[in-house]
C-alpha cells in the first residue's frame, strides 16, 4: 500500500521546467503572433497544469479512480466553455458581414444598431480610420 | 501489503497513516478515500473558477478591442514575478508533502513555513498591484474613471478584480490552514505524522497555483 514518494531531484526538475515555461510564455507574448497568441498561451498553461497535477499532485502514481475524479472537473469545464463559445465564436459566420462586406454599417444593420461605446478607443481598428480618411479624400476629389 | 492494524510506532517508508479508522478496510482504502474527497472538492472548485472564466471568454470574444485597451495597464513583469513566487511556493509545498510522507516532521514544518512566506509574498505583490490600480482610478465600484477609460474597458477590470480577488481569497484560506497544520505537526498532534492531511493540503495549494497559471496569461498576456 506504500505510496510513491517523489525524489527531491524529480521535484526540482519539474520546478525548473515550470520556470522555463513561464519565461517562454512571457517571451511568446512579446512576439506579436496575432490570432495564435491565445492558443499558444493556453497550451503552455495546460502543459504547466498537467505537469503540476502529474508530479506535484502525485497524479502519476494515483489510482485510475483518482484520475477519473481529477478529469471530471476538467471535462465539465470544457463542456461549459465549448458550448458557450460555439455560439459566440461562430456568430457572423453566415451573416452579411461575411457574405457581403465587413463594415460596421452592415453589422449594425444586421444585428440591430446599438451605439458601440468602444468606437472611440485609441486601439480600435486602425484600418477603419484609414479607410474613412481615404473615402474623405475621394469624395473631396469629386 | 502491511497489516491493517499497524501499531502507532510503525513508521514504514511511505505508509500514509498509522491509524486505521474502523469504517475502512485497510490503510490504502483510507488514504484513497481522503484523496478522492479532495479531488471531488477540487472539481467543484474548477467549475467555480470556470464559470467566471467562461464569462470572460465570451466578453473577450465579443469585445476584444476594449479588453486589449484595458489589459495594457497591467504590469506584465510584476505578474511574471508573482507567477514565479507562486511556483516556488508550490515546490516548497511539494517538498513539505514529501517530508511528511517520510516522517521528517522538522522538515515538514520548515517547508510549510517557507510555503506560507512565499504565498504571503505573492499576496503582497498582488496588494501592491491593486493599490496601484486604485491610484490609477481603475477599480469598478470604488473609483473607476469612465472618462479616462472609455468604452467597455470597465468590463475587463470587473473580471480582473473578481478573478484575482477570489484567487487571493483561496490563497488566504490556504495560508491559514498551512499555519494551523504547521503548528499541529510541530506539536506532534497527528498519530501518524499527518502525512495524509499535509498531502490533501498540498493538493489544495497546487490547485490554487494551477488557477494562477491560467489567470496570468489570460489577464496579462493574451491582450498584450
Amino acid at each position: 500500500m506504500s505510496q510513491h514518494v517523489f525524489t527531491i531531484k524529480t521535484n526540482l526538475i519539474i520546478f525548473a521546467i515550470l520556470m522555463v515555461l513561464l519565461v517562454v510564455t512571457v517571451g511568446v507574448a512579446y512576439l506579436e503572433l496575432g490570432v495564435l497568441e491565445i492558443p499558444i498561451a493556453l497550451t503552455i498553461a495546460v502543459v504547466k497544469a498537467v505537469l503540476i497535477m502529474l508530479y506535484f499532485m502525485h497524479l502519476r502514481y494515483s489510482s485510475r479512480l483518482t484520475w477519473l475524479f481529477a478529469g471530471s472537473g476538467t471535462l465539465w469545464l470544457l463542456i461549459l466553455l465549448a458550448f458557450s463559445l460555439s455560439d459566440f465564436l461562430s456568430r457572423g459566420w453566415i451573416s452579411p458581414i461575411v457574405t457581403q462586406e465587413p463594415s460596421l454599417d452592415t453589422a449594425s444593420a444586421y444585428f440591430g444598431g446599438l451605439p458601440d461605446p468602444d468606437t472611440g478607443l485609441v486601439l480600435s481598428d486602425p484600418e477603419e480610420a484609414h479607410g474613412d480618411s481615404a473615402d474623405g479624400e475621394t469624395s473631396s476629389a469629386h | 501489503m502491511s497489516s491493517a492494524t499497524a501499531p502507532a510506532h510503525d513508521n514504514t517508508f511511505g505508509q500514509d497513516d498509522t491509524y486505521l479508522y474502523h469504517h475502512f478496510d485497510d490503510l490504502h482504502q483510507q488514504h484513497e478515500s481522503s484523496s478522492l474527497g479532495m479531488w471531488a472538492f477540487l472539481a467543484t472548485e474548477v467549475l467555480f473558477f470556470g464559470g467566471v472564466l467562461g464569462a470572460f471568454a465570451i466578453v473577450q470574444t465579443l469585445h476584444a478591442p476594449a479588453m486589449r485597451a484595458a489589459s495594457h495597464h497591467l504590469d506584465v513583469l510584476l505578474g511574471a514575478i508573482n507567477t514565479g513566487v507562486l511556483l516556488c511556493s508550490s515546490l516548497a509545498m511539494a517538498l513539505a508533502v514529501r517530508a511528511a510522507q517520510l516522517r521528517q516532521d522538522r522538515h515538514t514544518v520548515w517547508l510549510l513555513i517557507a510555503t506560507i512566506v512565499l504565498g504571503s509574498a505573492f499576496l503582497g505583490i498582488k496588494a501592491y498591484e491593486w493599490i496601484h490600480d486604485y491610484h490609477e482610478e481603475l477599480v469598478p465600484g470604488l473609483n473607476f474613471n469612465q472618462e479616462r477609460y472609455p468604452g467597455r474597458q470597465i468590463l475587463f477590470w470587473s473580471f480582473y478584480f473578481t478573478l484575482t480577488g477570489i484567487h487571493a481569497l483561496h490563497m488566504v484560506i490556504g495560508i491559514v490552514i498551512m499555519a494551523i497544520m504547521a503548528v499541529l505537526v510541530w506539536r506532534r498532534w497527528f498519530t501518524g505524522g499527518g502525512a495524509t492531511q499535509i498531502e490533501m493540503l498540498g493538493l489544495y495549494w497546487h490547485f490554487v497555483d494551477i488557477v494562477w497559471v491560467f489567470l496570468y496569461p489570460i489577464l496579462y498576456l493574451i491582450n498584450k
